[in-house]
């Protein structure tokens, strides 16, 4: 069983992330986004699971509810996460916020580089590639099998960008 | 109190849309866009599972809220498999070069993915952007969209995303 009280409390997970992104956001201007952000979601599932934790202990419930609580809250704060790395990494979300701000959106190559630049910087601050003698390299770990399992779901559910050019790997196919 | 007898009934449904979903998907070029999406994880599966429940079958609420975590957290993520995401290319892209690139060789492999004209045609493609002539104006949703990630950049004091 599940008490109606923590099952709220992990549905509220968004707003406690966000919460504590507005104050940890103003308050470390220096801190790298993506990391502050992913902080204050796990805060806030450990803030969750552990309200609901208490609760299981206070009713002599046992932990399958708390578990239930964590996956809701996890799931949730997930979506948070992916929502704030759209605002700071989408090209699509940058062009209709360069619209609505009367920019035109820029082309050309210099807006290409510093888009990869962007990339490469954020990369780097989470430890994904290091430069070394003027080369970039991938730094092995988990992140390099999540990107191969989505190509790899990418081509299980777009088959034709793949069809016309079996070699092409880094390009999609134009509208 | 809530039980959480079935629960795993959400996991199910969720699979369950999950397959006619990759099926239309495979097959449709251009792909449909995301509200189809939505249409396939939640209005299509809730739909069947109230179906169910009217003819005396079993679909607890935890089951319709694992269903919602798990369609939600793939919405999430669908725009990386959508948009081709840049940051998986480039990192799939270095994993395969033993010796490394450079950033001159990054920048001409990403430039076919991360076009503006390519971006621009994703957003007309969903209604959020309409053209005319050879410049693009945000739409009604389009602009309701580009507020609400603008006002949610400004509560966290920080600027406009790099992109």
């Amino acid at each position: 069983m599940i008490s109606p009280a923590a099952l709220v409390d992990a549905l509220l997970t968004p707003l406690w992330a966000f919460l504590l992104h507005i104050l940890l956001s103003r308050s470390r201007p220096g801190v790298p986004r993506q990391k502050l952000a992913l902080f204050c979601c796990v805060l806030a599932v450990t803030f969750t699971t552990m309200s609901a934790l208490v609760l299981d202990w206070i009713s002599g419930a046992d932990g399958r509810s708390s578990l239930f609580v964590a996956f809701v809250s996890a799931g949730l704060a997930h979506v948070y996460f992916h929502f704030f790395n759209m605002s700071e990494t989408a090209r699509r979300i940058r062009l209709i916020v360069d619209l609505a701000r009367g920019r035109v959106p820029a082309e050309g190559a210099y807006d290409n580089r510093l888009m990869v630049e962007a990339r490469l910087s954020r990369l780097a601050e989470l430890r994904q590639i290091r430069e070394t003698n003027g080369k970039l390299h991938s730094i092995p770990g988990v992140f390099i099998w999540i990107c191969r399992v989505v190509r790899g779901y990418e081509k299980l559910l777009f088959p034709s960008r793949f069809i016309a050019s079996p070699l092409r790997s880094e390009g999609r196919e134009s509208a | 109190m809530l039980s959480l007898e079935g629960w795993w009934l959400g996991i199910v449904s969720f699979l369950g849309a999950l397959m006619p979903h990759i099926v239309v998907w495979r097959r449709s070029v251009p792909p449909p866009g995301a509200l189809d999406l939505v249409l396939y994880l939640f209005l299509l599966p809730y739909s069947l599972a109230l179906l169910a429940i009217g003819f005396g079958g079993h679909y607890p609420f935890v089951a319709a809220l694992t269903h919602a975590i798990l369609a939600s957290n793939y919405l999430a993520i669908y725009p990386a498999f959508q948009a081709s995401s840049p940051t998986v290319h480039l990192l799939t892209m270095l994993h395969d070069a033993p010796r490394g690139m450079t950033r001159e060789e990054v920048v001409q492999h990403l430039v076919g993915i991360t076009a503006v004209e390519s971006r621009l045609e994703d957003l007309k493609r969903a209604g959020l952007v309409f053209r005319s002539g050879n410049s693009f104006t945000l739409s009604r949703s389009g602009a309701r969209l580009a507020a609400v990630f603008i006002h949610y950049r400004g509560w966290l004091g920080l600027g406009q995303g790099a992109g």
